[in-house]
């Protein structure tokens, strides 16, 4: 210990130079925003602002500079013998030098960036592509965040140094180290940067740098240990205690990236988003996963056989909205790049389908995919333009411009060479005026054919929503304001009905055009159903229920909803489930569950989640779930 | 093995690569004795004293200070040793006082009065930043700080490489004044072969990492000699063959020779080939007769 001491004392002397500098630099921080006039909590911020980066600046320099210094340099001109043929041991001579060096650079830190600590912003936010994942730290936290990384230069700028002096035949194992390492750890983070997994990219870097610096501490002391003062010996040491454990951690971590980038539907812990095929028995879930921070999964399941395709991975607040072909076989959807898009496809009716990407990307941001009737083509809007492509070969097949805002387009294909459009627009701009065009497009591979103008339909100036019947034959539209719904031909425009239903209502179209409405209010739970010419077909009196959810309608003259009793608790998994009946005006419960987030009224099989990744089919002909069982 | 021996090498090789600079070298040196270890440059010196001294793990063999494997317990052996490299190693920037005091609490026993005392007899400044001396006194002050725990042990690596004669004087009557108070245990490689003449009980000679020779001085000098005869008669070189003769050579004069088996005894016998002179060998001549480049392998 005393030996440690004495050679701690000895380098923090011979160095102490250093936090003279430190000191000049911290006060420059203080003083310069001053000097330029600024005063009070605005000169307090600069001068912390300013200490933080000056202190990094000075500590990476320091780094550098005491790194190379501490050990290595008095290694490579033979001085290093002047410690080891004194009764010293190797540990102490290492921790005596590196120990002074560290703590030099770290009383420099302070000096020059404490001030930030004491004063600084609450927190430091770290902006830009590719970094703007990292959270933002307070004062203390990113003083940790710098020091780590200086501590990280400093044993960098060490082993730089032993490898440059040495100049032996162990380069060419450091240059092949290096590469190899370098390789793995790339490929491995943009590979999480690539597929959104930013949680895990930031644990990831961060587990490797704290790996890194565990590693290059062991390394440095293993190498004093074996080499002593021969260079080329300590070299040969630090080379093989170096790239050994880098090698196994960057192989670490590029195994946790495909485990992270690849989770089978088990993975998946709850379902947000579920998605039915129009025909056929796929369907598309997607939601948060076990294990992989803010990722979401997204899969496609076939209801029957139980059969898995992964599509894909997102944000998790970012869903995989899929539009499958009229038969169901073919499922297209954008997948969102880190910079672009690009369009993605499964032909469900392969023997064994799997994900292929399209010749199609965007540069930026692609919405609404909209396949026609046989999945030959995609319709979709980017750029504030509908574009029709080829779906196999990219082949742009129509582009025409729409002033639609977001989320205000809809388009129904009519057949594969002819599709219709409602665009909402007018809500923006100088006239105020809106209203939804509705065009026809005929797509015969010519990009500049215009469409033809087939309708408008006004929208009133107090806000709205509205939605098209999968049909495309009704456009219904809900003022926000006063709960008003008011039923078009989707074809030309022209009113159909009005409906006026009291309370705080919800509603969508049913497969005919008709309209389901929950009405909920104070005292009242009914599920009303009005056809295209506002006339009142059925009301479903659900008194003692609340929570009332559309689900499905899995025939013309069924509908399944979800519903919790008065007094339970709105568990998702609590609800009821019930069938109504159309025809007869009867309502049952068939069992537990719900189906979230309910795209489409027609779809192939009407599936329930019963759990938080649990499904079951709905058998219309027993009229039961039947359990999905993945494989 | 006793572990009273100082310092031991046991078959020890050291190789760069595919070059050996040690080929099993073997040796020791007794309690309160002086051995000079000379050799030309490159010959393997310092790699034995990195060796003695735990810096380098030898490839094969074993260095021993007092009985204990150096590599193995190198800080602890090194607690009995003091150390005079051959390059003045000591922080530029500290001044002779300052390392006087890193060292004195790295050695219980370290004389700082000594310390002080013998500096100021070398007119070394005390307070002068190491960096700042010069050559010579760079190497008392080294020499000052091997001396101060008056260890049982000192190994010196080519103490007066690149110092002036009268540095040089210093450093061995320093060592001379050490041996004569508290006859320390000296191991010393050198090119000063008269210095060593004055000093040394036993030497070793190395070349090309093979030790040559590794006799008493004393015992050198008594089975080495130079022989000259005028006009030697037919047959004498021939019969030298019985002397082991180092170097043969015809000169105009006539012939002169260095033998390694002179004895009484057999020289009795060489009176048939004529007068001769006989002359104790300096230890230079038989460094250049062992060393040279038509010098033999070995001698022992």
């Amino acid at each position: 210990m005393s030996a440690f001491l004495a050679i701690f004392a000895r380098e923090f002397r011979l160095r102490r130079i250093l936090l003279l500098g430190a000191v000049a630099i911290g006060l420059m921080a203080q003083i310069i925003p001053r000097l330029q006039g600024e005063s009070g909590t605005f000169a307090a911020e600069s001068a912390s602002a300013a200490a933080l980066l000056l202190g990094l600046l000075t500590c990476s320099i320091y780094a550098l500079i005491l790194g190379s210094g501490a050990i290595a340099r008095d290694l490579a001109d033979g001085r290093l013998g002047f410690d080891f043929v004194r009764p010293i041991q190797g540990f102490s001579i290492w921790a005596g030098r590196i120990g002074a060096a560290l703590g030099i650079l770290s009383v420099s830190a302070l000096l020059v960036g404490g001030p930030a600590l004491l004063s600084g912003p609450a927190r430091y936010g770290v902006a830009g592509p590719g970094v703007g994942w990292l959270p933002a730290l307070d004062a203390a936290g990113a003083f940790t965040v710098g020091l780590l990384a200086c501590g990280v230069l400093f044993f960098l700028a060490h082993g730089v140094t032993v490898f440059l002096a040495s100049r032996s035949a162990t380069l060419g194992f450091d240059f092949a180290g290096l590469l190899a390492v370098g390789v793995l750890v790339e490929t491995a983070l943009s590979r999480l940067h690539r597929n959104w997994a930013l949680d895990a990219l930031g644990v990831g870097a961060i587990s490797f740098s704290a790996f890194l610096l565990v590693v290059l501490i062991g390394a440095s002391l293993v190498q004093i240990l074996v080499g002593r003062t021969d260079l080329a010996r300590s070299h040969k040491a630090l080379s093989l205690a170096l790239w050994g454990p880098l090698l196994l951690g960057a192989l670490a971590l590029e195994g946790a990236s495909r485990w992270v980038l690849s989770p089978g539907l088990s993975d998946l812990k709850r379902v947000v988003t579920l998605f039915q095929a129009p025909a056929g028995t796929w369907f598309a879930v997607g939601g948060d996963l076990r294990g992989r921070g803010a990722l979401s999964g997204q899969f496609l399941i076939d209801a029957v056989t139980g059969r898995v395709v992964r599509q894909g991975l997102t944000l998790s607040n970012v869903s995989i909205r899929p539009g499958f072909s009229d038969d169901g076989k073919i499922v297209a959807w954008i997948n969102r790049l880190p910079r672009g898009s690009e369009v993605r496809w499964v032909d469900l009716s392969a023997p064994k389908p799997e994900v292929r990407t399209a010749p199609i990307t965007f540069e930026g941001l692609a919405e609404v995919p909209t396949l026609s009737p046989t999945g030959r083509r995609i319709a979709l809007r980017s750029d504030r333009r509908l574009l029709v492509f080829e779906l196999r070969t990219g082949r742009l097949l129509s582009s025409i411009p729409i002033t639609s805002d977001w989320d205000a387009l809809r388009i129904r294909w009519i057949t594969d060479d002819r599709l219709r459009f409602w665009s909402a627009g007018g809500n923006v701009g100088a006239s105020f005026d809106p209203r939804i065009s509705i065009g026809d497009l005929a797509v015969m591979g010519n990009p500049g054919t215009e469409p033809t103008s087939i309708g408008t339909i006004p929208l009133g100036v107090h806000g709205y929503a509205w939605d098209v019947s999968l049909d495309g034959e009704t456009v219904i539209v809900r003022e926000t304001g006063t709960g008003l719904r008011k039923l078009f031909d989707g074809r030309t425009g022209a009113v159909l009905s009005e409906i006026n239903e009291a309370g705080r209502t919800g509603g969508v179209l049913l497969s005919d055009g008709s309209v389901a409405i929950q009405v909920r209010g104070p005292g009242l739970l009914s599920f009303a159903v009005y056809d295209r010419r506002g006339i009142l077909r059925r009301r479903f009196d659900l008194r003692g229920k609340r929570g009332l959810l559309f689900g499905a309608q899995p025939t013309p003259t069924k509908i399944l909803a979800s519903a919790v009793a008065e007094n339970a608790p709105l568990d998702p998994f609590a609800r009821h489930l019930l069938l109504l009946d159309l025809a007869t005006g009867g309502s049952r419960e068939v069992g537990r569950g719900f189906i979230p987030s309910p795209e489409t009224t027609i779809s192939g099989v009407t599936v329930v989640q019963i759990g938080p990744a649990a499904f079951a089919r709905w058998d219309p002909k027993t009229e039961s779930l039947k359990p999905i069982v993945p494989r | 093995m006793s572990p009273e021996v100082p310092l031991r090498a046991n078959e020890l090789s050291v190789r760069y690569g595919r070059k050996s600079a040690l080929d099993q070298v073997s040796l020791s040196v007794d309690p309160g004795s002086v051995y000079a270890l000379i050799g030309l440059n490159g010959a393997g010196k310092s790699s034995l004293v990195r060796c003695l001294l735990g810096l380098r793990r030898p490839d094969s063999g074993s260095a021993l200070l007092f009985g204990r494997d150096v590599w193995r317990e190198r800080a602890q052996v090194l607690a009995e040793v003091g150390v005079v490299p051959e390059e003045t190693d000591a922080p530029a920037t500290l001044s002779a006082r300052e390392i006087a005091r890193f060292s004195a609490r790295i050695f219980p026993r370290f004389d700082r009065a000594g310390f002080d005392e013998r500096l100021r007899r070398f007119g070394v400044p005390l307070d002068l930043p190491f960096g700042r001396l010069s050559k010579g006194q760079k190497g008392q002050v080294a020499l000052a700080l091997a001396l101060a725990p008056a260890p049982p042990l000192l190994i010196l690596d080519d103490p007066t490489l690149g110092l002036d004669p009268v540095a040089k004087r210093s450093v061995f009557e320093e060592l001379i004044g050490d041996l004569a108070e508290r006859g320390t245990t000296v191991f010393l490689t050198t090119h000063e072969l008269a210095a060593v003449e004055g000093i040394a009980d036993r030497v070793g000679i190395l070349r090309e990492g093979t030790l040559l020779l590794d006799e008493d001085l004393e015992s050198v000098k008594e089975r080495f000699r130079r022989l000259r005869w005028a006009r030697p008669a037919e047959g004498i070189e021939a019969a030298l063959a019985e002397l082991a003769p180092l170097t043969v050579e015809r000169k105009a004069w006539g012939l002169e020779t260095i033998v390694s088996r002179f004895s009484e005894e057999r020289w009795a016998d060489f009176a048939r080939f004529g007068t001769a002179e006989v002359e104790a060998v300096r230890l230079e001549d038989l460094f250049v007769a062992l060393v040279g480049s038509a010098g033999p392998k070995g001698v022992a």
